[in-house]
């Protein structure tokens, strides 16, 4: 085992992971029907606060979710601009503040929302829905207050 | 024999003065039309001698309902006044000085004074005592119920002085504090008696004792009745000290016994003892057993909460594995990660040098496909673990489940066992034995005390009846003795009231009354013609008669106490004819006549030409209203006309 294999397993994170949130990712703007730019799924930043509350299994502690979705910020912009070379996705700026994302729907041969696989990812972003219908519009700030506040998570500006 | 004489009578106040002149013996007349102040001499000196005098007490609570308002406003409207007589008492002069409003009378007997109270007080000398100790008189008790009698002078004096206020078929002079004591049959008796000098010590004392021993024995009596009543439960009239004292030491030396016996069970403890020490290594193993089973318990719940948290991190890894399974589809399915090139600038350069260069600062690889595969056997692997160590804690819980249900299974034993120790041991038998023996003593004890209650209760009653007993026979002793003394005092009596008898129908017969026969009865009261009714008016002469019968026989016979002195006020009243009146007095004269005129002293008030002409000689004092010649002299008016 090479040296760089050792520290690929070592440092493995799986709520960082690519290919995690790339799912993850996908299965938002499938839900959300983001698929031009009129739809579009405002500040991408968002899905890093999704993807973590999919991830935890159990949720007591929403401050915990709360500081791993800071981290998880990076590798999602990261991913953003890889699915966007790799045309998965489109990308805008908007007034030069947020990143609007939306998916290419013809890129994909499946639905990922439509798989047996995801039903588990799907229903919590249905419960989240559910909880804040209007999560694909609403700015980041305003986000984090309506879903973490709610648990007594201390929120700021990132 | 005794003697009492007023030879003056004086009043001195800041406003008004008299002076008598000298009164003598044998008879004094003072004559005066109405209203001139003729009975005030008379008031003065019942005053003088200690009388309660009501018109010379200004006593704002008086009497108005059924008694005029009677107040002599001159003598009380006077200040510094008083009333001075000047007496003899047994030929020894006297000066008797009394204050208005005041109850104390100043003797003064020519080398020293004394004072002393009319009214009793902490059983101080009074006047009345003085007066009569001076007279010869003994003072005695007179006990009538609960209320007690001195003989004072002023009862005396009711027989001295004839009023006009009392009606003449009373005889006596109303006593001042009219009560049923005061003008009781008894002690008008004892008056009389008294005066006559008849009375007999002895028969008093026994009449006094006797109705001492008869309160005595009310009250015994009462008690005893009381008593019975209050322990009708415990009486018994057939009750018999001997038995009941025997059946009461026979209780007590059963209950002695029993107690005896409860001392040696309770002192006698060796042969339990063996018992004793299997049930204490019964009970010891029991906790132990028990403190071992706690233990269990504890060890199991923490298995079963460490289980509760290897099952989450299992879960936990489940969906982990689940999840990689996804990105690896996902790699699969977005081919974005080409091995060949960068998937941010598509250049040929490998993904992690591209990151490494310093865009990113943290670590974040580009995962190929077999990277996450041997992620994912890593993973499983952990999980085969994880059930290795749930089935080491589950086989843990069974057999502490196990353990613990054993030892409880023995301590379920071990506690019949301990059941049956108990139930054998002496030691039980002995607390049901030591019960039983308690509760014997306990009942015992109960009987005793009822039989003690019972024995006192009628020991008490006995004793008083046998009181009571004595009590009657010394009361039917006394009665005994005192109706002895009466039968005698009685006989003696009898040749007194014969003499007395003779001399007042010797004067009844001579007098205007026309009466053939006349007696005093019993009560000492004198009964004319055998009682039929005659005019008002005779009343009057009886009464004077009865008075004067007392002064004759004092006369004639020196053992009699009466002290030769009679105060006669106004006796023209109830319409009595003047001459009747004048006949009586001159009968009264010619029957002293045989007497030596210095052994008594009568003092007579009577209106203008109402007396017998034999009388004019012994005039002493006029007054005459009209005439400005009132008893009570203004003191200018009085040095102008002197």
């Amino acid at each position: 085992m090479s040296k760089i294999q050792a520290k690929k397993r070592l440092l493995y994170v799986q709520n960082n992971d690519y290919n995690f949130l790339c799912y993850i990712l996908i299965l938002t703007l499938e839900s959300f029907s983001c698929y031009s730019n009129k739809k579009s799924f405002k500040d991408f930043r968002k899905i890093a606060f999704i993807a973590n509350i999919i991830f935890t299994k159990s949720k007591d502690d929403w401050n915990q979710i709360y500081y791993r979705s800071q981290h998880t910020i990076k590798p999602l912009t990261t991913l953003i601009l890889m699915l966007e070379k790799n045309g998965v996705i489109s990308l805008e700026q908007h007034k030069g503040k947020t990143v609007n994302i939306w998916l290419n729907k013809d890129r994909l041969n499946k639905r990922f929302s439509e798989l047996e696989m995801f039903s588990h990812e799907v229903s919590e972003i249905n419960k989240l829905i559910e909880q804040e219908p209007r999560t694909n519009s609403l700015k980041l700030s305003s986000f984090l207050n309506r879903i973490f506040s709610d648990h007594g998570v201390e929120v700021w500006e990132v | 024999m005794g003697s009492l004489k007023i030879c003056k009578v004086s009043y001195f106040g800041e406003l008004y003065q008299y002076e008598s002149p000298e009164l003598n013996d044998g008879f004094n007349l003072i004559v005066g039309d109405n209203g001139s102040g003729k009975t005030t001499i008379t008031l003065f000196i019942e005053y003088g001698l200690g009388g309660n005098v009501e018109v010379f007490k200004e006593n704002k609570n008086k009497k108005t309902k059924t008694e005029a308002k009677r107040e002599y406003l001159q003598v009380l409207q006077d200040k510094n006044n008083y009333v001075e007589l000047e007496v003899e008492i047994n030929n020894i002069k006297y000066v008797l000085k009394r204050f208005i409003k005041d109850n104390e009378i100043f003797i003064h007997d020519g080398n020293c004074s004394i004072s002393r109270k009319i009214i009793r007080r902490n059983g101080n000398e009074t006047f009345s005592d003085w007066i009569l100790d001076k007279l010869d008189i003994e003072v005695f008790e007179l006990s009538l119920g609960r209320h007690a009698w001195l003989i004072d002078f002023e009862s005396l004096y009711r027989l001295i002085n004839y009023d006009q206020y009392t009606e003449n078929n009373r005889m006596y002079k109303s006593p001042n504090s009219y009560n049923f004591i005061t003008d009781s049959l008894i002690i008008r008796k004892s008056i009389f008696e008294t005066l006559l000098g008849r009375v007999s010590e002895e028969y008093n004392k026994c009449y006094s004792a006797c109705r001492e021993k008869d309160l005595q024995y009310n009250k015994i009596s009462s008690e005893l009745s009381s008593l019975i009543k209050l322990n009708s439960l415990h009486y018994n009239e057939n009750f018999d000290i001997e038995l009941s004292t025997q059946e009461n030491t026979k209780i007590s030396d059963k209950l002695e016994d029993l107690k005896e016996r409860r001392k040696f069970l309770s002192n006698d403890d060796g042969s339990s003892y063996s018992d004793r020490q299997v049930v204490d290594d019964i009970e010891n193993e029991v906790l132990t057993n028990s403190i071992k089973i706690n233990d269990i318990l504890i060890r199991i719940k923490n298995s079963e909460y460490e289980l509760e948290r290897v099952c989450e991190y299992k879960n936990n890894l489940f969906f982990e594995v689940e999840q990689l399974q996804k990105i690896m589809f996902t790699h699969e399915e977005i081919k974005m990660f080409d091995q060949s090139a960068c998937p941010l600038c598509k250049s040929e350069q490998i993904g992690i040098e591209h990151e490494s260069e310093g865009n990113y600062n943290s670590y974040n690889f580009i995962y190929s496909i077999e990277d996450y595969r041997k992620i994912y056997k890593q993973k499983s692997k952990k999980i085969d673990t994880i059930d290795d160590a749930v089935a080491d804690i589950n086989s843990d819980i069974s057999n502490g489940t196990f353990e613990l249900q054993s030892l409880k299974n023995k301590n379920l034993l071990l506690n019949n066992r301990l059941k049956q120790a108990i139930n054998n041991s002496t030691y039980h038998k002995d607390i049901m034995l030591f019960e039983d023996l308690n509760n014997q003593i306990n009942s015992l004890n109960d009987e005793l005390y009822d039989k003690e209650k019972y024995h006192s209760v009628n020991l008490e009653i006995h004793n008083l009846k046998k009181e009571k007993e004595k009590e009657k026979h010394d009361k039917e002793i006394m009665d005994k003795k005192l109706s002895k003394s009466e039968r005698n005092f009685n006989k003696d009596n009898e040749n007194t009231i014969e003499e007395f008898n003779s001399i007042f129908t010797n004067l009844i017969e001579k007098s205007p009354l026309g009466a053939s026969t006349a007696t005093i009865d019993d009560d000492y009261m004198p009964l004319i013609d055998g009682g039929i009714y005659k005019e008002k008016s005779s009343g009057v002469m009886i009464r004077l008669v009865y008075y004067f019968t007392f002064l004759i026989y004092s006369l004639q016979n020196n053992s009699v106490k009466f002290p030769r002195l009679l105060i006669i006020d106004t006796p023209e009243d109830a319409g009595i004819d003047s001459d009747k009146l004048v006949k009586t007095l001159s009968l009264f004269e010619k029957a002293l006549s045989s007497f030596n005129h210095n052994q008594y002293q009568v003092i007579i008030t009577t209106g203008e030409n109402r007396y017998p002409e034999s009388h004019k000689k012994y005039i002493r004092e006029k007054f005459c209203k009209k005439n400005g010649n009132y008893i009570l002299r203004k003191k200018d008016t009085l040095l102008l006309s002197s």
